[in-house]
């Protein structure tokens, strides 16, 4: 079986090669390094030169599948990926799934697996696997391991008309840690009522070496947080091993961003706010009477643990 | 400029009908317009407001059984129509129910191709219900035209589109001649909320059905939709202030959360 992996940008491939080594035995990349980068577990990398934009890795991705006739079609999940292959799979004519965290075999048919319904159930959706298919697998759920094949790398030199021209990039400002890996996360919500009054998450997030994430009004709506703190369905998906959410009420998009986390606390002032349905601990309080009170007897167990300790 | 809105008749996330079994039984849950396909209708009232010309929604029905959705499916092409667009077309037939992107973009592109020529053709970023962010890069390469997905604002100048871009890391400013494809964010505007008699008065405004005349190529999936549901303590911590603060430090080291 022969796999095309592509990916916009290397950095994200890994995850789309951890697919393709499950299902195929020979896979060919398609990419861009936008830093430096050591391929593997690829037996051929075309490689562009340059950025390009989605409307020229079309045609490029297109051609080469052409001439490769590849059985499947694997990229890795970000939005920039999925509008390219999905455009190729319309040329081609195939179906995609998106958004995949499982796949396995049974007998002559693949069973994949995507969250759908605001992350809310999952789609288990049987499809013949001797049909060229195309599978955009989302990030952490297929590991990539023991594939040190070094590939051959075909430089991708020709010019390609587009129709589309890119005026101008503004990278978003980003935390130093990504909340998608943090351990901890506090999660603030509209029980806020000032940008300012967040300092109070904060200092709890700092004693308990948390990450701050939010819901969609703070991020989006009001911009207290930047984007890639925003918890929820459209957005960041957290699996941490404790979730804290304060004045949150739990709409179902925030739900479906948080609900894989081990342990999830919940604070909210409305002992009706749906979020207490997913929490395994509710507190039901004002936030700006409760948080204080909570910092101090972390404050008070840190230090009395750090005597015990003799520091 | 004639604009060609395309939405979805999605599962009522807040109205999900849940079987003993965990399975999601669709033919009991009610269908409504996706989220952000509401915010394309807005965009294309704004842009019709604005620049003159028509606005066309299209759908596909895909959720069945037929005879129980299409009371919904009807009331969210009104609804649609009241929000200021001046014609529905859409394509209800036994053989697009249960079809994913894949099949409705070729079954709409023949349809849109069937109404007529259009400037600019706008839908939501994606489905609310099946989230596969496909449509409007599928829909583009059957009807041959650039697209620009994930808009988060947009503007005309010279028959050209400039679009921000909302991407994971960062916005892009593009630019591309019309006609072209856009799909839009939650961002892009506020979508306005219509009344029952706003929708009463749209009934003067015609609905166009259709049947797929031509076979399609359609994928045969088997597929069951389950509900995840993560058991959790629900435990509810009652007090004064200081006791609940102790008690939930207490739960978390009891949980080898804190140490």
């Amino acid at each position: 079986m022969k796999t095309v992996v592509f990916s916009n940008e290397y950095k994200y491939m890994k995850d789309a090669i951890g697919l393709a080594s499950s299902i195929s035995n020979e896979i060919i990349g398609i990419s861009y390094f936008e830093t430096k980068e050591k391929p593997e577990g690829l037996d051929k990398l075309y490689l562009a030169e340059k950025r390009l934009n989605n409307d020229s890795w079309v045609s490029i991705v297109y051609k080469i599948c052409e001439v490769e006739k590849p059985n499947y079609i694997v990229t890795t999940y970000y939005k920039d990926n999925a509008d390219i292959i999905a455009q190729v799979c319309g040329k081609l004519q195939i179906p995609m799934f998106t958004n995949v965290i499982n796949l396995r075999e049974d007998s002559n048919k693949f069973v994949v697996t995507r969250p759908i319904l605001g992350g809310r159930a999952l789609f288990n959706i049987k499809v013949d696997k001797t049909l060229c298919l195309a599978f955009a697998v989302q990030h952490n759920r297929f590991n990539f391991e023991g594939l040190s094949k070094v590939p051959k790398i075909i430089e991708i030199k020709e010019e390609v008309e587009t129709r589309i021209q890119l005026k101008q990039r503004k990278k978003k400002p980003k935390s130093k840690i990504k909340i998608e890996d943090a351990e901890m996360v506090v999660g603030v919500g509209r029980g806020f009522k000032n940008k300012d009054d967040l300092k109070l998450a904060f200092e709890l997030a700092e004693l308990l070496n948390a990450q701050v994430g939010c819901s969609r009004p703070v991020s989006a709506d009001y911009g207290w947080l930047p984007n890639d703190a925003w918890l929820g369905v459209s957005s960041k998906s957290i699996r941490p091993k404790l979730y804290i959410a304060i004045g949150i009420s739990g709409a179902p998009q925030h739900i479906a961003g948080i609900q894989e986390s081990g342990l999830i606390v919940a604070i909210n002032k409305d002992k009706n706010a749906p979020i207490f349905k997913y929490a395994d601990y509710g507190v039901v309080a004002d936030l700006y009477q409760f948080l204080p009170v909570l910092i101090k007897e972390l404050k008070n167990m840190i230090n009395s643990s750090r005597m015990y300790r003799g520091n | 400029m004639n604009i060609a809105v395309f939405v979805k008749a999605s599962l009522n996330l807040s109205m999900i009908y849940i079987d003993s079994d965990q399975k999601i039984n669709i033919s009991r849950t009610p269908i409504v317009i996706s989220e952000y396909d509401k915010n394309a209708i807005e965009e294309g009232v704004r842009l019709k407001e604005k620049y003159g010309g028509k606005l066309v929604v299209f759908s596909a029905l895909t959720w069945g059984p037929i005879d129980k959705k299409s009371q919904d499916f009807e009331r969210m092409l009104r609804e649609c129509l009241a929000m200021g667009a001046d014609e529905a077309h859409a394509l209800i037939d036994e053989n697009l129910i249960n079809i994913s992107s894949y099949e409705s973009s070729i079954a709409l592109a023949k349809l849109v191709n069937k109404v007529g020529n259009f400037n600019l053709f706008i839908t939501g970023e994606g489905s609310m219900d099946t989230s596969s962010y496909q449509f409007a890069s599928r829909l583009a390469s059957h009807l041959n035209l650039p697209v620009i997905t994930f808009v988060r604002h947009l503007e005309i100048e010279e028959g050209k589109i400039i679009a921000e871009r909302d991407l994971e890391d960062e916005i892009q400013v593009v630019e591309c001649n019309m006609p072209c494809i856009v799909s839009v964010t939650g961002e892009i505007n506020f979508p306005r909320t219509v009344s029952v008699k706003q929708i009463l008065q749209a009934k003067s405004k015609p609905i166009l059905r259709y049947n797929i005349e031509e076979q399609i190529p359609r994928i045969e999936v088997d597929f069951e939709i389950k509900q995840i549901s993560i058991k959790r303590k629900n435990v509810i911590f009652e007090g004064s202030i200081e006791e609940v603060a102790r008690m939930l430090v207490g739960a978390l080291i009891k949980e080898g959360i804190l140490k």
